[in-house]
């Protein structure tokens, strides 16, 4: 029998998508997907660039060039399956306009902030870079310096650059764009549990009864986990999903609870729910008991604005938001018992039998839970608050660190968990949840540093969107941005973000791949490699470790974001960013570079180039001329080792399609806090909340509080911005791939057709979108994935034309510091 | 000129009621094979597509079907029209 190649890849593409589908498939080609004689190409490992869900991805090479990916069918994660973007991976390393040579703006032959982007060496970049650090930190010292990276940094990139700043120029002045992401999830994290992360993990989705979306678009957001959930609704017909939204999007096609509830009154339907918990009878008692403690946050406390902002003086406890006091089971009872159905109904327009629907999934002792939340919770002038109500229903009812009894909060970035989280890029932190504030947490990492006592400076640093304000206002002056398209993604950009990057006084850098808005209003463009271009390290959400080798070299000059970072610090002398007293205590490690004290330590260089797998190129370890990526690694997860945040081996990870943390004895963890699955629970106590010192996690009291901005006779709709499946968050790599540029080209103004034929508006009419702090342009859709009620609009911000940030409002939560981009006043009128 | 062609092999998820319906539109498309079924509510989808963004249109098409709920990705290659011409064995 003649077989042609066209039908040998049908087979093959058959076996790959029957096997993902978990369905039988009978083929002769079912063994062969992946052979390489007759496809010619070499298969690797990588866990995919873009959301947090860390679906394992198969890449093929072919002459250096990445030429077909597909999800890995042994990637537990996705098994198999991909979404459209990670369909088109391949393509996002190949736009046209990637950028292959350093960049300067520069006039008469010389770096000048309104000159023209020029050409330079690798060398000059460094050169004038180095020189503008060094001038704004010997004038003004450390807090006047700043690094933005994001949850796309590899694990080492983001450890070596909390090395740079915290302990090189000693700066606490580094954080990521996951502050606009995760902040909020984190400080729930901390504020309940005394840890981040989640306590579950995706087999959760195997196990559980009835979800509960609390805003979080799964079906376009995180395609894969929606298909994980789809297949457990569809083959257990007794399990209900509840989706929760401020507009109808495309989970609502699988809701069996669909809840459209008005802005910001989130906070009031999840004080209803306690309350029916607790009126009918279902709290678990025992579980309380032994492992909940009650506490009553302060309330009033503002909405994160400059402090001369009305709002922020008119706030009795902006101070100190997050303070907190200890009440009993009794005092909380009746704080919720206030959140009847009259006023929740009117609160949230949604009627009482919906609420009593919705409340009844988690009373329920027989149903097991897991809520899911992104961005609707987190980007929320109160979302640590929401974070912390969501875990105070599954704390009262005991349904938590069990299989399918999940509060799982779900990440946008790729290492928002692994990276941002896990080594600390922020302001406040340290590798492993220490924090700069606390001396002994201080002590320990100068420590494994083999730094001086006192290194790292006390104070924490500025969080983002307050260097976006000491930008604007030139007190930072010197300023690193990485893997990010910070200008597009921060809230009131035209006030406050983008005159802070023109300040004259400003020398801004922007590391990237593409030209991107960010990049085009910086001083200095470096080239990055990025993905497979260089060996990398991600977690995602459940936890989930993933290593990847570089499998292409990067274009042109391009160069990772770690052989910058590293680079970057051969060109500082101690004394020359240290203060002299450092020095005189501690003279052995006077006239070195920052690159000898931080990375030649004997630890970040241990480990030779024999160490590395000859079947990949490892560009950073040849320049080095050591194995940095594992030194960085095993130094790094010394952080974590023994303290609940154990990582395996690192060579174990070029082998495995990842690990749950933490990993004891070879083992991962799937549960943390219960006994049985955790090993760090003793024996006989069920559950512990080991991140509390008394093993207790905490419910809290927490009211309704108005958002800092809601529509009124000037400016009727609320606004809430937003992604779309096709394209990754501002769109730099998604909108340079033809087809899913073609599948959506352009951001459109999604609004109900009763508010479009009362503005006389129809469909494709272009409209002017108006706020107090800026006006964009864009057509209207009526129809669509998105369904807006009435009152409402929604834009999706990764289109650069229509920069829907220059509307919003930069409040953000007091607590976690995080922008709400959800909610803000506008008007519309036609263009 | 050779002409690019994508094979894309594809699981789509179906609303509860909607299997039959939806196998039956699928069953006249041109390009597309049913290669697996689970009446429960999932089709296991074979795509040949000749040009430039053509198999992502045949995404974009199916997402947009009454019934659908979800589409996703397990396999995909893409090479000339004359080379998949070649008889391996």
């Amino acid at each position: 029998m003649k077989l042609t190649r066209r039908e040998f890849i049908k087979g093959s593409a058959a076996a790959a998508a029957a096997a993902a589908a978990g369905l039988p498939w009978r083929g002769e080609a079912a063994n062969v997907v992946t052979d390489s004689a007759y496809t010619h190409l070499k298969w690797s490992k990588a866990p995919c660039r873009f959301c947090g869900t860390g679906c394992g991805i198969h890449v093929a090479v072919k002459d250096d060039r990445v030429v077909a990916t597909h999800g890995d069918i042994k990637a537990e994660v996705n098994r198999g399956l991909a979404c459209v973007k990670g369909y088109f991976l391949a393509k996002i390393l190949y736009g046209k306009d990637r950028l292959m040579r350093p960049l300067l703006r520069m006039k008469n032959g010389r770096y000048d902030k309104n000159g023209e982007f020029t050409p330079v060496s690798w060398d000059t970049a460094f050169d004038v870079m180095a020189e503008q650090f060094k001038r704004v930190l010997r004038e003004k010292g450390p807090e006047a310096v700043g690094f933005f990276g994001s949850g796309q940094w590899t694990v080492w990139e983001g450890y070596a650059a909390v090395k740079l700043m915290k302990a090189g120029f000693r700066s606490n002045n580094i954080e990521p764009n996951a502050r606009h992401c995760m902040a909020s999830a984190v400080a729930g994290f901390m504020r309940t549990f005394g840890a981040d992360e989640p306590m579950g993990c995706y087999d959760d989705f195997e196990h559980a009864d009835a979800f509960v979306l609390w805003g979080a678009n799964m079906a376009e957001m995180h395609p894969i986990l929606w298909t994980r959930l789809t297949d457990r609704r569809l083959s257990h017909p007794q399990v209900r999903v509840a989706v929760l939204s401020t507009f109808e999007n495309r989970c609502f096609d699988l809701a069996d609870l669909p809840l459209v509830f008005k802005p910001h009154s989130d906070l009031a339907i999840l004080n209803y729910i306690a309350r029916y918990i607790i009126r009918s009878g279902r709290v678990n008692r025992d579980f309380v008991e032994r492992h909940v403690n009650f506490r009553k946050g302060v309330t009033d406390i503002g909405y994160g604005l400059r402090p001369e902002h009305p709002l922020q003086r008119k706030a009795k406890n902006a101070g100190d938001p997050g303070a907190s006091e200890p009440i009993d089971f009794d005092a909380f009872a009746r704080f919720v018992d206030a959140y009847d159905a009259k006023r929740v109904s009117a609160l949230s327009g949604l009627s009482r039998k919906q609420l009593d629907a919705l409340a009844e999934l988690y009373a329920d002792p027989q149903v097991k839970v897991m809520s899911l939340w992104t961005m609707g919770v987190n980007q929320h002038t109160r979302g640590v608050w929401v974070n912390n109500m969501i875990y105070n229903l599954h704390l009262l009812t005991g349904k938590i660190a069990t299989p399918g009894n999940s509060p799982f909060s779900l990440t946008g970035q790729p290492s928002a968990c692994g990276t941002a989280r896990e080594v600390g890029t922020f302001a406040h932190r340290l590798p492993a949840d220490l924090v700069v504030a606390n001396p002994e947490h201080r002590a320990l990492a100068e420590k494994i540093w083999k730094l001086p006592p006192d290194t790292i400076p006390a104070k924490p640093g500025f969080h983002a969107v307050e260097q976006n304000r000491r930008l604007h206002d030139g007190l930072i002056n010197a300023y690193w941005i990485q893997v990010n398209n910070n200008l597009q993604a921060a809230a009131n950009l035209n006030e406050e973000t983008y005159p802070g990057y023109r300040n004259p006084e400003n020398f801004i850098v922007v590391s990237d791949v593409y030209p991107t808005v960010t990049a085009q209003a910086a001083d200095l463009i470096l080239p990055s490699a990025m993905w497979v271009e260089k060996e990398g390290a991600y977690g995602n959400a459940e936890r989930r470790t993933q290593f990847w080798h570089q499998l292409v070299p990067p274009p042109g000059e391009a160069r990772s974001d770690l052989w910058q970072i590293v680079e970057f610090s051969k060109r500082f002398r101690t004394e020359e960013v240290w203060p002299r007293a450092l020095l005189d205590a501690h003279p052995q490690y006077r006239g070195k570079t920052l690159y000898e004290v931080l990375f030649r330590n004997g630890q970040v260089d241990r480990y030779p180039l024999a160490d590395c797998d000859p079947a990949y190129r490892n560009d950073e370890a040849q320049a080095f001329g050591f194995y940095i990526q594992k030194g960085l690694f095993e130094e790094y997860a010394r952080f974590g080792r023994g303290h609940g945040h154990d990582l395996a081996p690192f060579d174990v990870y070029h082998q495995v399609r990842g690990l749950r943390w933490p990993v004891v004895n070879g083992r991962e963890t799937r549960w943390r806090y219960r006994e049985g699955e955790d090993p760090y629970v003793p024996a006989g106590s069920g559950w512990r909340f080991y991140g509390k010192p008394d093993g207790r996690a905490v419910i809290f009291a927490l009211p309704y509080e108005p958002p800092a901005e809601a529509p009124d006779e000037d400016y009727p709709f609320w606004l809430t911005t937003g992604r779309v499946l096709e394209h990754w968050h501002s769109g730099s790599m998604t909108m340079r791939v033809p087809e899913l540029y073609r599948a959506v080209p352009q951001a459109l103004v999604y609004m109900h057709p009763d508010d479009a034929e009362r503005l006389q508006l129809r469909r494709g009419s272009e409209v002017r979108v108006i706020s107090r702090r800026g006006e964009v342009r864009g057509r209207v859709e009526t129809r669509g994935r998105n369904r807006p009620p009435p009152g409402v609009v929604f834009i999706p911000w990764f289109d650069a034309r229509l920069l829907v940030n220059k509307l919003t409002l930069d409040a953000t939560d007091p607590i976690s510091k995080q922008t709400d981009y959800k909610k803000c006043a506008v008007k519309i009128v036609p263009a | 000129m050779s002409v690019p062609v994508d094979i894309g092999g594809l699981v789509v998820y179906l609303k509860p009621g909607w299997f039959e319906a939806v196998r039956g539109v699928l069953q006249r498309w041109p390009g597309v094979d049913i290669a697996a079924a689970d009446p429960a509510g999932k089709l296991v989808l074979v795509v040949e597509a000749a040009g430039d963004g053509a198999l992502a249109d045949v995404i974009e098409r199916l997402q947009a079907l009454d019934g659908v709920l979800q589409v996703a990705l397990a396999y995909h290659h893409r090479e000339s029209s004359e080379a998949l011409d070649e008889v391996l064995e």
